[in-house]
C-alpha cells in the first residue's frame, strides 16, 4: 500500500470525530470543521495549509484539538465552495498530520481560512507549514517550526526554541528560548531565552534581549538590539546598528548609517558613511567611519586593549578617564583649519607637511589607543 | 596506494590536479577501499557546495551593481595614495575622468545654504542640529518646530552621510504629511527611495512616504515610484515594503495584481499575493500555478 | 556616472577575436588610444570583477578592487611586452591588488566576513522564493565565505583562480609569480583546509 493509502486509512478512522457547524456572521458565510483525537503517546505534529492561516496554542488537556474556520461573502454558491475544504488528520509513525485541504482556487471567490490547533502536553515537536496564510503560536513549550511562504509569524510565550521562516512577511517574537528567524520583511524578537539568529534580506531587526550569543544580518533596514548575554555580530547593509549592551565581545557593521552602543565591552564597530558613538566602553574598540563622526566614551575601570579610531568628513572625540592608563597616538591628515586639543597636560601636537601628530602618555600610560582623522579635529576629554 | 596517500590524490584530483597514472592508481585504490570512495564522493560534494555557494551568491553580472552605483566618496586613509594618482591619470586620459573628477566634486561643500552636520535626538521631543551656512552655528528646538524641519529636510536632501540621512527621516517620518514643506519632504523621499545606493535609506524612504500613499487620491507619480521600487529594487526587502506600502493604497487591487503579472521575480510575485491575500482580494490563478512549479512548500 | 567599461559582450568579442587583432588592440591602447584601452578593460571587466567579488567581504570593495585593478593596467600598460597572454598579466595585476587587500583585512583584524547576503540585482528564481532554502543556503554561503577568508592570502588567490576561475596549474605559477609546483601546493593546502572546515555540511549530501 502507498504511503498515501495508509493515511487515508488512517485519515478515515480519525475523521470519523469531525463535526461541522455553518452560520452567519455579518454578511459572511461561516463553516467550521471541529475535531479531535486523543493524544496518548509522545507524538510529533506536523500542521499543513495552502491558503488557510495557522493558529497554535497550547493546552492542558489531553486532545489534540482542531477547527478549520472559513468565511465567504455570503451567497447561494457560497455554502458549496465552503463544503469543498476538507481537514484530513492521520497518524504515522509517531508524527500526527493535520492538513487543510483546498479545492483549485477560483479567483471569484476568496475565502478567509484558518486552522487553529490545540496542542497537548504529550506532544514533542510542532512543524506549521502554510503557503498563503499567517502563522501565529502562543503558550506553547515544546520547539516549533513555522514557516510561511507569503504570511507573517507570530509568536506569543513560546517555552522552547523556535524556528521562524518567512518568505516576504514580518516575523514577531514575544519570547521563546533558541530563536532562529529569517524572512524578507522585519524581525522583531522581544526575548530570546538562549541565542538568537535573526537574518532578514531586507526589514529592519529589533531584539530587545537575548540570554545567548547574537548573531543579526539585514541586507537593508537598520538593527537595534536591547541587551545580549553573550557575543553579537550584527551587520547591515545599510540601516543604522544600535546596541544597549553586550556583556562579551561586539561586532558591528554597516555599509551606511549611524552606530550608537551604550554600553560593551570589546567592540568593533564599522560604517561607511554615519557617525559612531560609543557611550560607555568597558575595553578595548576598534572604530571605524569612512564619513562621519566618532564620539567614544571610555568608562572608569575599563580594561583597556589596544584600540583604534579612525573617522573621516567628521571630528573623532574621546573620553579618558582619569584612572585609565594609556598612550595615545593621534594624527590629523590634511589638517587645515583642525587641531589636536585635549584637557590633558603634556600634548605637544607636532606639524608636517599634510599631517598633525601628537603622542601622549596618559594616566601612567598603558595599551596603544590610536586615534586617526583626515581633515577633522580630535579632541581628548576629559570627563 | 596507501589510504593516505589516496587522501591527498583525492585531494588533488577535487581540483583536476593528477596525471593519467596517478588517477589510475587512485581509482583502482577506491574501487577497493570504501572509506577512500566515501571520502571521493564527500570531495565531489565539496566542490560542488563551494561553487553552488558562489553562485547563491551573485545573480547578475556584478558589472550591473558597479555600474548603477552612485558615485562615491574618496577613499579612506590609505587609499588616498591611489585616489590621487587615479584622478591624475584619469582626467589627463580623458576616459573615467568623468567618475573621478564627479566624486570629489560630491566630496566638497555640499551645495544649498547650509551643511547639516549632526543630530542629536536623545532628548526628544527636542532635537539638536547642527549645521554651517557661512559660519557653524547649532539650533535646539523642538522637533515639530519649523526651524528644525528645515534643517532635517535639508539633511534628507543633502547629508553629510548615510547615517544623518536616516536620522533626519527617522524624526520627520511621524510628522506625516502634516510636515511643514510637504511637497519638498515628499520630493526628497521620492527621490531618496530611487537614487540612493544604501538599502536601509530606501527602506526609511518608503517608511515615511506611507502617510502619502493612504490618501484617497495618492499622487500617480508617487504610485509611479512605489511600483518601480517594487519591480526592479535590487533588494528584496525594499521590494517587499514596496509592495506592502503600495497596497496601503486605495484602489491598489488592479496595480498589484499588473505587477504580479509582470514581474518575473517570483518573491515579487509572492509579495503581492500576500498583500492580495491579506486584503481578502482574490489572487489570479495562474500566479499560484506558476508559484506552486517554481517551489512551494508541499 | 557609470564606470567607463562598455557592455560584457565586449569580453565575447574579444575572446572571438584572432590573436593578432588581439595584439594590435594592446598596441594601440598602449600608444595612448583611449578608446583602444575601454574595449581591452571591457574584454577583461568580467574575469576581474569575478575575482574581486570572490576576495572583497563586501560589495562596495569588490568594486573597488576592480576600480584598482584597472587603474593599475593603465599605469603599467606601458610596460607590458607580451612575454605572457594579456589575460595572465591582468589576472597578476589584480591577484596583486587581491593580495594586498587580503593582507590589510588581516592587519586590520576586523572587517570580518559578512553574510553573503547581497543587493546585486538578483536573478530571476532566487533563493527567496523558498523561505527554507533561502535560510538553508544563505547560511552555506555565510560558511563557505567563512571558511575561504580563513586561507591564507596566497592559498585563497591560488583557490580562487583555479576553483572559481578556471584557470590551468601553468597560468595561476605565472599569474602568481611562482613555479607549478608551489602553486599545485598551494592549492593542495587549500583543499583540505576547506575540506577540514565545511566537512560537517557534506555528510548526508551537500544540499
Amino acid at each position: 500500500m502507498t504511503r498515501l493509502g495508509l493515511m487515508l486509512l488512517m485519515a478515515a478512522s480519525l475523521l470519523s470525530a469531525q463535526t461541522v457547524r455553518v452560520y452567519r456572521a455579518g454578511g459572511d458565510q461561516v463553516r467550521e470543521l471541529n475535531g479531535g483525537v486523543v493524544i496518548s503517546t509522545p507524538v510529533r505534529i506536523e500542521v499543513q495549509a495552502r491558503w488557510a492561516s495557522l493558529e497554535l496554542h497550547g493546552t492542558a488537556g489531553p486532545q489534540l484539538r482542531y477547527v478549520l474556520r472559513l468565511r465567504t461573502a455570503a451567497s447561494p454558491a457560497a455554502a458549496a465552495r465552503l463544503a469543498a475544504w476538507p481537514v484530513q488528520i492521520s497518524q504515522h509513525m509517531g508524527v500526527v498530520t493535520i492538513v487543510a485541504g483546498a479545492p483549485a482556487p477560483s479567483p471569484e471567490a476568496p475565502i478567509r481560512a484558518t486552522l487553529a490547533v490545540e496542542v497537548p502536553p504529550a506532544v514533542l515537536a510542532v512543524e506549521a507549514r502554510t503557503t498563503m496564510g499567517n502563522i501565529v503560536a502562543d503558550q506553547l513549550a515544546v520547539p516549533l517550526i513555522a514557516i510561511t511562504q507569503a504570511g507573517n509569524i507570530r509568536a506569543g510565550e513560546i517555552n522552547a526554541n523556535l524556528k521562524a521562516l518567512s518568505g516576504v512577511g514580518n516575523i514577531e517574537v514575544q519570547q521563546a528560548r533558541r530563536v532562529l528567524a529569517s524572512t524578507a520583511g522585519s524581525i522583531q524578537v522581544l526575548r530570546a531565552d538562549g541565542p538568537a539568529e535573526l537574518s532578514t534580506t531586507g526589514g529592519e531587526v529589533t531584539l530587545r534581549k537575548a540570554m545567548g550569543w547574537v548573531r543579526v544580518t539585514s541586507a537593508g533596514g537598520g538593527i537595534d538590539i536591547g541587551s545580549a548575554q553573550g557575543p553579537v555580530e550584527a551587520y547591515s547593509e545599510g540601516g543604522s546598528i544600535r546596541l544597549g549592551s553586550a556583556a562579551a565581545a561586539a561586532q558591528l557593521q554597516t555599509l551606511g548609517g549611524n552606530i550608537v552602543v551604550d554600553s560593551a565591552h570589546e567592540l568593533r564597530a564599522a560604517t561607511r558613511s554615519g557617525d559612531i558613538e560609543m557611550r560607555h566602553l568597558l575595553g578595548g574598540v576598534e572604530a571605524q567611519t569612512d564619513s562621519g563622526r566618532i564620539q567614544a566614551v571610555f568608562a572608569s575601570q575599563a580594561r583597556m586593549a589596544p584600540s583604534e579610531l579612525a573617522a573621516q568628513r567628521g571630528s573623532l572625540t574621546v573620553t579618558v578617564p582619569p584612572d585609565l592608563g594609556t598612550t595615545v597616538w593621534a594624527e590629523i591628515r590634511a589638517p587645515e583649519g583642525h587641531q589636536i586639543q585635549t584637557e590633558y597636560s603634556g600634548v605637544a601636537p607636532q606639524q608636517a607637511p599634510g599631517i598633525v601628530q601628537a603622542r601622549a602618555v596618559l594616566n601612567g600610560g598603558g595599551p596603544n589607543l590610536r586615534l586617526l582623522t583626515v581633515g577633522s579635529d580630535i579632541v581628548i576629554h576629559k570627563p | 596506494m596507501t589510504c593516505r596517500d589516496a587522501r591527498n590524490a583525492l585531494i588533488l584530483d577535487m581540483e583536476d590536479l593528477l596525471d593519467g597514472a596517478a588517477k589510475a592508481a587512485l581509482d583502482a585504490h577506491c574501487a577497493a577501499c570504501a572509506a577512500c570512495a566515501q571520502e571521493g564522493a564527500r570531495l565531489r560534494a565539496l566542490a560542488t557546495l563551494l561553487t553552488e555557494a558562489r553562485a547563491a551568491e551573485s545573480g547578475a553580472p556584478a558589472r550591473v551593481a558597479v555600474a548603477w552605483r552612485l558615485p562615491r566618496a574618496p577613499r579612506p586613509l590609505w587609499r588616498a595614495a591611489w585616489t590621487a594618482a587615479a584622478l591624475a591619470v584619469a582626467v589627463g586620459a580623458g576616459f573615467g575622468g568623468g567618475w573621478w573628477v564627479h566624486a570629489s566634486r560630491a566630496a566638497a561643500a555640499a551645495p544649498g545654504q547650509l551643511q547639516v552636520e549632526s543630530i542629536e535626538a536623545s532628548g526628544m521631543p527636542e532635537i539638536g542640529v547642527r549645521y554651517a551656512t557661512l559660519q557653524q552655528a547649532s539650533l535646539r528646538a523642538p522637533v515639530a518646530s519649523l526651524q528644525a524641519q528645515r534643517l532635517l529636510l535639508e539633511a534628507i536632501e543633502h547629508p553629510a552621510n548615510a547615517g544623518m540621512r536616516l536620522e533626519a527621516m527617522r524624526l520627520l517620518a511621524p510628522l506625516g504629511t502634516a510636515v511643514a514643506d510637504a511637497p519638498a519632504l515628499r520630493r526628497a523621499l521620492i527621490e531618496a527611495l530611487r537614487d540612493d545606493p544604501n538599502p536601509g535609506v530606501r527602506l526609511r524612504a518608503l517608511e515615511g512616504l506611507q502617510p502619502w500613499v493612504a490618501q484617497p487620491a495618492p499622487d500617480p507619480a508617487l504610485v509611479a515610484a512605489l511600483a518601480q521600487a517594487a519591480g526592479r529594487d535590487p533588494n528584496p526587502g525594499v521590494q517587499a515594503q514596496a509592495v506592502s506600502v503600495l497596497a496601503s493604497a486605495p484602489g491598489s487591487a488592479a496595480l498589484l495584481r499588473r505587477l504580479g503579472d509582470e514581474t518575473r521575480d517570483a518573491s515579487v510575485r509572492w509579495s503581492c499575493a500576500a498583500a492580495l491575500h491579506q486584503q481578502g482580494d482574490a489572487i489570479p490563478a495562474d500566479w499560484l500555478t506558476a508559484s506552486a512549479a517554481s517551489g512551494g512548500n508541499e | 556616472m557609470p564606470l567607463p567599461f562598455p557592455a560584457a559582450d565586449a569580453e565575447a568579442a574579444a575572446a572571438a577575436m584572432p590573436g593578432d587583432e588581439h595584439r594590435a588592440l594592446i598596441a594601440a591602447a598602449q600608444a595612448g588610444d583611449g578608446e583602444a584601452f575601454a574595449r581591452l578593460a571591457g574584454a577583461h571587466q568580467a574575469l576581474v570583477l569575478r575575482l574581486s567579488r570572490g576576495l572583497a567581504s563586501c560589495p562596495d570593495d569588490a568594486a573597488d578592487l576592480a576600480q584598482e585593478t584597472f587603474t593599475r593596467v593603465y599605469l603599467a600598460l606601458p610596460r607590458f611586452r607580451f612575454e605572457c597572454a594579456f589575460s595572465t598579466w591582468v589576472y597578476r595585476i589584480a591577484t596583486n591588488v587581491g593580495l594586498d587587500y587580503l593582507r590589510r583585512q588581516r592587519a586590520r583584524r576586523w572587517l570580518w566576513q559578512a553574510s553573503a547576503i547581497e543587493d546585486f540585482e538578483p536573478a530571476d528564481g532566487r533563493a527567496g522564493t523558498n523561505p527554507e532554502r533561502q535560510a538553508l543556503s544563505t547560511e552555506i554561503a555565510r560558511r563557505v565565505r567563512r571558511a575561504l577568508s580563513r586561507l591564507p592570502a596566497r592559498q585563497r588567490l591560488a583557490f580562487e583562480l583555479r576553483h572559481y576561475q578556471g584557470l590551468r596549474l601553468a597560468t595561476i605559477a605565472e599569474v602568481l609569480e611562482t613555479s607549478e609546483e608551489v602553486a599545485k601546493n598551494a592549492l593542495f593546502r587549500a583543499t583540505r583546509k576547506l575540506r577540514a572546515d565545511l566537512g560537517d555540511l557534506l555528510e548526508g549530501g551537500a544540499r
